[in-house]
């Protein structure tokens, strides 16, 4: 059963403890015509519920919740997909400047953007419909925690040539350029100037990025759970 | 060992009492003939009386009317004339009923040399009875008959005897008879006093070189030197005992002999008062010069006399040092002062029983102990090493075992210190960082938020004046914790993060921003405790200023780097900075880092450059 709304706007599904917040977002959400809260929820469980039974396009969640880790709630989101293979739902988190690990992290679960808790109502509007359009946000801290996790992935899989090619964990070298321009504080149009190629693919880049890392993250549970899986057969036992 | 001749008063008695016997056995010497029987019933006779003759012929002296009669053992003492005259001793063997076996004559102790005629032809020698003789003194002498020689019934025995004046000669109770027999006694005795010295001297000897490998790898240990020496010496003079042909004269013999025997006492001695800690310059000067004295005078003068004394002072002066070392071993186990007593209880007793010998007043055949005795006070001295080499390894390991509880006590304790240490530091850099948070959040965050609840107090602000105001607070708020978390000493990060925080505010004032950052390397002093802080605030003060004072449309942010210097700038185009004495307070900041600031001003913009050495110089 799909929440969607059929004329065409985005449905959004709210998950914040904070009833201030909450309301808040939620007038930042009905600012913008083509959005639609389609549920809101101050806890854990019941948004698990929800999902259980619901569908949406964006889910924007908070992270400390009252009976449980936001983290569950985007894993359990995060992995769903279409029938053409496209992620169902784009996941957002609520973040709070200066916590960049814990946005790097969401990142690595499946979220696809953030907004930051001091961002005005038109702002909240505009990253959702950024993220529905493909342009995922990024600040020079997270490009570097990105390009940090990258390159130490490659280190480590360089040993395994098998690993890597399973994981496809290789920035391609114009994904490599971007991140670190926008690490050294470069602009999208300093950078689209630049790289003569328009903003908003530079934008898009960042998108494709984060469901790189999300994926390179299931790819290195899978494996490790494979090894510990080929390891079994071969004891020899007593 | 030569015989000196007897020191005591006894001897003028003596010398008496032969004299009287003499006198007296004259008369009667003619009237009998010594006569003993040989035959299968009694194979072997001893001989214990004898005519004697003295005469420098090596031919016997017929003539039976000048023989006198002796008893044997026969010492001749001063009984004698010189050096060149030997002493013919008679008897007459009586075989009857003999079947015709092998015979001989069995001297168990003679001195020096002596050969053997029968009927007056000469019959058998072992060694040589010219100068240099043979010293037999201590070793048996068989002497086989010629049965070409022998006829039935009474036959004519005479064994003639040489020795050197210097030399104690005499004859000891000998046997006649079947050699099968005497051949059994003179081996047995050659065994105990030939075999059994030499195989002595030998592990002596070996005990020696041993001792003195363990001097030569710690030559500190002065007295294993002594005890070397000592058993060398010991062993040496051992030889005179079983070597019965010198290979030079008998007089550099004897001082050789005796020299060893000095040297041997003498160097143990100084090794019982080293061991037991207590010798001294002066004894030890003592003992040398007893030895050289008793070499000299021994060299000087070829008397018995000069003999018996040399050797009576330096076995007295040794066996003094007997009594530290049984003093020292009162501090040891009770079985290390049974050993060395009993063994210093023999080698004493030892000594004195063969200073008599040397001094003439023990019985003829007496046989010198000594020899047997030197393994016994070495083996004691080996077992004392030994004991305190045992000890000192025990000591060695317990010592080790302490100083290792040690070390780990001291361990612990240096790693408590450190941790200490480690804490106290984790504490005060805490503290120092809580202070600076604090410091920052009071000129930051703290002062926007005064300026916002004033402007709402006073009413006069419009709502978008005072959100700005506390927008601001939460930039600076964010640089803040941006401070907090940024890779030490990279500037590139700085930089990018000031931007972000920035952008708004700086798009609201209508700047347009030109980036011009190059990858710039790790600033080394940037991982000082709130350098990249300082930085981060310089910079933001700098931009401020552009945003507050100079009505600028363009900011022009860069950076670069040589190999000393990373260089920032802040440029404006706007109306330029009126006083300098606005950028005092950056100025500070800047000498903070060890930075300096380089302003160019006019009225087309201001430039100011920090020029961050690359090395701390602060």
């Amino acid at each position: 059963m799909s929440a969607s709304v059929d004329h065409g706007r985005v449905a959004v599904v709210l998950v914040e403890d904070d009833p201030g917040t909450r309301a808040w977002l939620e007038s930042g959400i009905n600012s913008a015509q083509e959005l639609e809260l389609v549920a809101s929820f101050g806890a854990l469980k019941p948004a698990l519920a929800w999902f259980a039974r619901h569908e949406a396009d964006v889910l924007l969640t908070d992270l400390g919740l009252p009976d449980g880790h936001g983290l569950r709630l985007i894993k359990e989101v995060a992995g769903r997909s279409r029938p053409d293979g496209q992620p169902r739902t784009d996941v957002l988190v609520m973040s709070v400047f200066g916590d960049e690990e814990t946005v790097l992290q969401c990142i690595e679960a499946g979220a696809v953007g953030y907004i930051h808790k001091d961002a005005s109502p038109e702002n909240i509007a505009k990253v959702i419909l950024d993220v529905r359009r493909g342009a995922s946000p990024i600040s020079p801290m997270i490009a570097r925690g990105l390009l940090a996790r990258f390159r130490t992935r490659a280190a480590s899989a360089a040993s395994q040539a098998a690993l890597a090619r399973e994981l496809q964990i290789d920035l391609t070298p114009a994904e490599s350029d971007v991140l670190s321009m926008i690490a050294r504080g470069h602009s999208y149009a300093e950078i689209s100037r630049e790289r003569g190629v328009s903003v908003n693919t530079v934008q898009s880049q960042i998108k494709v990025l984060y469901s790189k890392l999300a994926v390179h993250s299931r790819g290195e549970a899978v494996f490790a759970a494979t090894r510990l899986g080929l390891i079994d057969p071969f004891d020899p036992g007593p | 060992m030569s015989r000196p001749p007897r020191l005591l008063s006894r001897t003028a008695l003596y010398s008496v009492a032969v004299l009287i016997a003499l006198a007296l056995i004259g008369r009667s010497t003619v009237a009998d003939e010594v006569i003993v029987q040989i035959n299968d019933d009694h194979p072997v006779a001893q001989v214990s009386s004898a005519h004697i003759f003295e005469s420098s012929d090596a031919a016997p002296h017929t003539a039976l009317s000048d023989w006198r009669d002796v008893t044997l053992p026969h010492r001749w003492g001063n009984d004698r004339n010189r050096d060149d005259t030997s002493v013919w001793y008679r008897v007459t063997m009586e075989l009857t009923d003999w079947s015709g076996a092998d015979l001989a004559v069995y001297l168990p102790k003679v001195s020096m040399n002596a050969d053997l005629w029968i009927n007056g032809r000469f019959s058998s020698r072992v060694g040589s009875m010219e100068v240099p003789l043979t010293r037999h003194w201590n070793t048996p002498l068989l002497l086989t008959i010629s049965p070409l020689l022998l006829r039935a019934g009474p036959n004519e025995v005479m064994v003639r005897v040489r020795a050197l004046d210097r030399h104690d000669g005499g004859l000891a109770p000998f046997f006649v008879g079947a050699l099968w027999q005497l051949e059994a006694l003179a081996n047995e005795a050659r065994f105990w006093r030939s075999t059994v010295v030499d195989g002595l001297a030998t592990a002596v000897l070996a005990l020696a070189f041993v001792v003195a490998i363990v001097w030569a790898r710690r030559p500190a240990r002065i007295e294993y030197l002594y005890f070397s020496i000592g058993a060398i010496g010991c062993a040496i003079s051992t030889l005179n005992m079983s070597v019965t042909s010198p290979p030079m004269s008998d007089h550099a013999w004897e001082i050789i002999m005796h020299g060893s025997l000095y040297l041997g006492v003498a160097s143990l001695a100084l090794f019982g008062w080293q061991f037991s800690g207590v010798s001294t310059r002066f004894r030890r000067w003592v003992m040398a010069t007893i030895v050289t004295v008793g070499l000299v005078v021994l060299t000087t003068f070829e008397s018995r006399l000069v003999v018996a004394t040399t050797t009576f002072v330096i076995f007295a002066v040794a066996a003094s040092a007997f009594i530290p070392l049984l003093r020292k071993l009162q501090q040891q186990p009770l079985t290390d002062s049974l050993v060395f007593g009993f063994a210093a209880l023999v080698a004493v007793g030892a000594g004195a029983y063969d200073w008599l010998i040397v001094s003439a007043n023990m019985p003829y055949e007496t046989a010198y102990l000594l020899p047997y005795v030197w393994p016994v006070l070495l083996g004691a001295f080996s077992w004392l090493i030994a004991g305190e080499y045992a000890r000192t390894q025990r000591d060695l390991a317990t010592l080790n075992a302490e100083l290792q509880q040690r070390i780990a006590a001291r361990e612990t304790a240096l790693q408590a210190t450190y941790d200490q240490l480690r804490a106290a530091e984790r504490a005060q850099a805490s503290a120092e960082e809580r202070a600076r948070i604090l410091r920052d959040m009071h000129d930051g965050v703290g002062a926007h938020l005064s300026t916002a609840l004033r402007q709402i107090e006073a009413g006069r602000s419009s709502n978008v004046e005072v959100a700005n105001t506390l927008r601001d607070s939460l930039d600076s708020l964010k640089l803040a914790i941006d401070g907090m978390t940024l890779p030490a000493g990279d500037i590139n990060a700085l930089l990018a993060a000031l931007r972000y925080r920035l952008t708004h505010r700086l798009s609201l004032a209508g700047l347009t921003v030109q980036w011009e950052v190059d990858e710039l390397p790790l600033w080394a002093n940037g991982a000082r405790e709130g350098n990249m802080r300082h930085l981060q605030f310089l910079l933001f003060e700098l931009i401020s200023n552009v945003l507050q004072h100079a009505h600028a449309s363009v900011l022009r942010i860069g950076a670069g780097a040589d190999e000393q210097t990373i260089d920032v700038t802040i440029a404006d185009n706007g109306s330029g900075i009126s006083a300098v004495v606005q950028l005092r307070s950056c100025e500070a900041r800047a000498k903070s880092i060890g930075a300096t600031l380089e302003v160019s001003t006019s009225t087309s913009g201001t430039e100011v450059r920090v020029r961050i050495p690359m090395r701390a110089l602060i």
